[in-house]
């Protein structure tokens, strides 16, 4: 058995086949952005369903729901704002009911029906979704160099982020599929963006105690400077499943998202996206996403 | 489906283009109401799509996942 969905249905906004090719001979004739690596695997994220139920990049109503009450306009559960922020130069000559395309490394990415182009505050941002603005915190610093506006939209995803570790990339459906065809009826998800050490390993462990299978899916992607390259972590488990692990009862991925370093809420949307891969249950770490300067905990 | 037609009206602009188009599509499409049938039904399906996969599609699922070495 499998966690139904978050919002009830996964998510599918991938364009395949004829109208795949349709739609790229369409955005040749759009308006451009171009997005970086942590957006253009967001936009992977929500076609892919792993942001279930998200459709797109969000629009001024679930931005301040989420903001404020931790729940999107339609009352679902959601705890961080996944939005694409452009500058006024971006999009210059765009309004709200056009599509433009999204590119990523000069190649057609998605195609957006824009539905909102709305300003943030930024400081009320990280005041409410990190519960500071003090600048040593990496999530502060990193939505201060953001632009100023943000546009929300459905997406049509039209090509894959290419991802460095493809062996291990599953979405949602197939972890899905995975976990019925494995007989499993409850499975543990288990996030980290580090090595495993051994309090890891217990955890891991004596959830197994009481679930059919574990879940482990590290994150990938941009991260603090000073925390483990995606490299490393990814050999350390091979390892560490390979000669420590019951292997028929881990299925071990990688999820290409950046880190917020958002204590709770982040914890909170982890646990949603691991939902949306299927499990029915969820490991969280102690300290929880947290930061530490050199004497204290932010 | 019902084999009768009703007519619909598009863009001139637009029609030269999916004229175009069918005209390269090397026999694909004989007629632009052949592709404006085709596109339509793609994006209808597309609407009522549930989550729920086809056999088809799960078995060339669990392929990948075999090939990978998960199942």
């Amino acid at each position: 058995m499998v966690s139904k969905p978050h919002g009830g249905k996964l998510v599918n906004r991938v364009v395949t086949g004829r109208r795949r090719e349709y739609l790229l001979e369409e955005a040749k004739e759009l308006h451009k952005i171009s997005v970086g690596e942590s957006l253009a695997a967001d936009a992977s994220n929500i076609a892919h369903g792993v942001y279930s139920p998200l459709e797109g990049f969000m629009v001024y109503d679930d931005f301040y729901h989420v903001l404020y009450d931790m729940r999107l306009a339609n009352d679902i559960p959601w705890t961080i704002p996944i939005v694409l922020d452009v500058s006024r130069g971006e999009i210059a000559g765009l309004k709200e009911g056009d599509d433009v395309a999204l590119t990523f490394r000069n190649n057609i990415l998605a195609i957006m029906e824009v539905e909102d182009i709305y300003k943030w505050d930024k400081k009320e941002y990280c005041k409410k979704v990190f519960k500071t603005t003090d600048t040593r915190h990496p999530g502060v610093v990193k939505t201060f160099h953001r632009k100023e506006l943000l546009i929300g939209g459905n997406i049509y995803l039209l090509s894959d982020v290419p991802e460095p570790f493809e062996r291990y990339r599953l979405w949602p459906i197939e972890t899905r599929i995975l976990f019925e065809a494995k007989k499993w009826r409850t499975t543990a998800g288990f996030q980290t963006r580090n090595v495993p050490h051994r309090g890891h390993e217990y955890v891991q462990k004596a959830a197994l105690t009481f679930v059919d299978g574990l879940f482990i899916n590290p994150l990938v992607g941009w991260k603090k400077p000073g925390d483990y390259k995606d490299e490393v972590i990814v050999k350390a488990y091979e390892a560490l499943i390979e000669n420590y692990y019951p292997r028929n009862s881990i299925v071990f991925s990688v999820l290409r998202m950046e880190m917020r370093y958002a204590g709770p809420r982040e914890a909170i949307l982890h646990a949603i996206v691991r939902k949306n891969f299927g499990c029915t249950h969820f490991i969280v770490g102690s300290m929880k996403h947290g930061i530490y300067s050199r004497s204290s905990q932010i | 489906m019902s084999e009768e037609k009703v007519a619909i009206y598009i863009s001139k602009e637009l029609y030269e283009k999916a004229k175009k188009y069918v005209e390269e599509s090397e026999g694909e499409f004989k007629s632009v109401d052949d592709l404006v049938e085709f596109v339509l039904k793609e994006v209808l399906s597309e609407e009522v799509k549930e989550e729920v996969f086809t056999k088809e599609e799960e078995e060339k699922i669990k392929e990948r996942l075999r090939a990978l070495g998960y199942i």
